[in-house]
């Protein structure tokens, strides 16, 4: 395997988007196409065993170890590219069953990606299979804390307890009283969010052939409030009418309670396709 | 299509975050020839979290072009003088984001933009779904 010579004078190397069957994807490359990770290139097709990559040509000067990993810190850089390698995949997923790849996957040479199709052809045809006619969907769930906490005070029967109490109780007492109801309050708030994160992805997850969630960051929040939940649903084309009902319905739900959903997609199947 | 009604949910096409999301951090992960150490996706994303209000003003100022738009990619016939414009436009762009993310956006988080284009609306495309339950 290792007897494939990296030809180290090359200049350019193959920027791979996604693979599918060879057949299915070659007329796609007929139409007008999105544009490629960097202009230089334009999108191809490499194929062995039947299954195809979608290529393109990048520069080594901007794609090779060292300048890949400054690149990667470089947010602007990232943010054009990013969209790029999107908007391909997204081009023939919404076309082809197509197995989406991670971003960065370059290969010196045509022999080095007709290898690797070779070589994983078997897992990477059972994706495709398993994919077609599926896509992924996101669903966010945003928290408003003021609404949350609203919501919690009058629905919490101890917490109405706490608050007659206080009322009735002399300045210090009241003053202990309140710190501890504050203290029930965010308890229950957390308890209610990861509830409701749990309620929707269990929910959803019936009207779709997989669920995942997705990592949250620090501190992520939008025009709804705090983002309190990010969920990926694998759902079949046929079926999103239903899958979008059924969020409609937990969406009207949780609602009361200060969360709001939010729906995107459709999304090349990213989160279904992990093979470790 | 459900796409005019009102809705207790907000669908939009996917944002920068959203991409991020997935193809640092999911995706099939192929070794090939150049090691690429994406390990340090969430601080590349919060840095990019931030350009994203950046962004969202330049759209605001009319260059949205790199937003989803399905009639770029789906008609077929080939505008060259397009393409130019939008290398143009996209130079025009990359100049603002450097411009503004040399003066960092002080209020993080990506604002979801209210999308025009619903979610119905791009699915059952097609409906060749092979129906194989229980494989995820």
């Amino acid at each position: 395997m290792s007897a494939r010579k990296v030809v180290k004078k090359s200049e350019s190397a193959l920027y791979l988007y996604c693979i599918g069957e060879a057949l299915t994807l070659a007329p796609l490359l007929k139409e007008r196409l999105p544009a490629p990770i960097e202009d230089e290139g334009r999108l191809e097709l490499l194929e062995a065993d039947g299954l195809a990559a979608v290529a393109s040509a990048v520069s080594l000067k901007d794609y090779d170890e060292e300048a890949l990993q400054a690149h990667l810190a470089d947010a602007a850089w990232m943010a054009l590219r990013a969209m790029r390698h999107e908007r391909v995949v997204d081009y023939f997923a919404k076309r082809a069953s197509v197995v989406p790849l991670r971003f960065g996957v370059i290969y010196l040479d045509r022999a080095g990606v007709e290898q690797m199709l070779r070589e994983r052809a078997q897992e990477l045809r059972a994706a495709i299979e398993r994919l077609e006619g599926r896509e992924e969907w996101g669903v966010n769930i945003f928290c408003d804390r003021k609404a949350l906490m609203d919501a919690i005070a009058s629905i919490s029967q101890r917490l109405q307890e706490l608050e007659g109490q206080a009322e009735a109780a002399s300045a210090g007492q009241a003053y202990l009283l309140r710190k501890k109801m504050d203290s029930m309050r965010k308890d229950e708030a957390r308890a209610e969010v990861s509830r409701t994160v749990e309620r929707i992805e269990r929910e959803l997850r019936e009207g779709s052939e997989g669920a995942t969630r997705l990592r949250l960051l620090k501190d992520e929040a939008g025009e709804y409030g705090e983002l309190v939940g990010k969920l990926a649903f694998l759902v079949e084309r046929r079926r999103f009418d239903e899958f979008r009902s059924a969020a409609e319905r937990l969406a009207g739900d949780v609602g009361r309670a200060g969360f709001r959903l939010e729906l995107t997609g459709p999304w090349p199947a990213y989160n279904f396709v992990t093979s470790n | 299509m459900s796409s005019e009604r009102t809705s207790l949910i907000s669908a939009r096409p996917p944002g920068l975050v959203d991409v991020l999301d997935r193809i640092l951090d999911k995706g099939l992960v192929i070794a090939g020839d150049i090691k690429v150490s994406l390990a340090n996706v969430e601080l590349l994303t919060l840095q990019i979290r931030l350009l994203v209000c950046s962004i969202d003003k330049a759209e605001q100022i009319g260059l949205n072009w790199w937003r989803y738009d399905t009639n770029l990619t789906t008609r077929a016939e080939r505008a060259e003088s397009e393409n130019a414009e939008l290398r143009e436009r996209l130079a025009e762009l990359e100049r603002q984001v450097l411009q503004l993310s040399s003066t960092p956006a002080a209020k993080a988080g990506a604002a979801p933009v209210a999308g025009k284009r619903t979610a119905t609306k791009a699915a059952g495309r097609r409906g060749t779904g092979a129906s194989k339950k229980g494989r995820s």
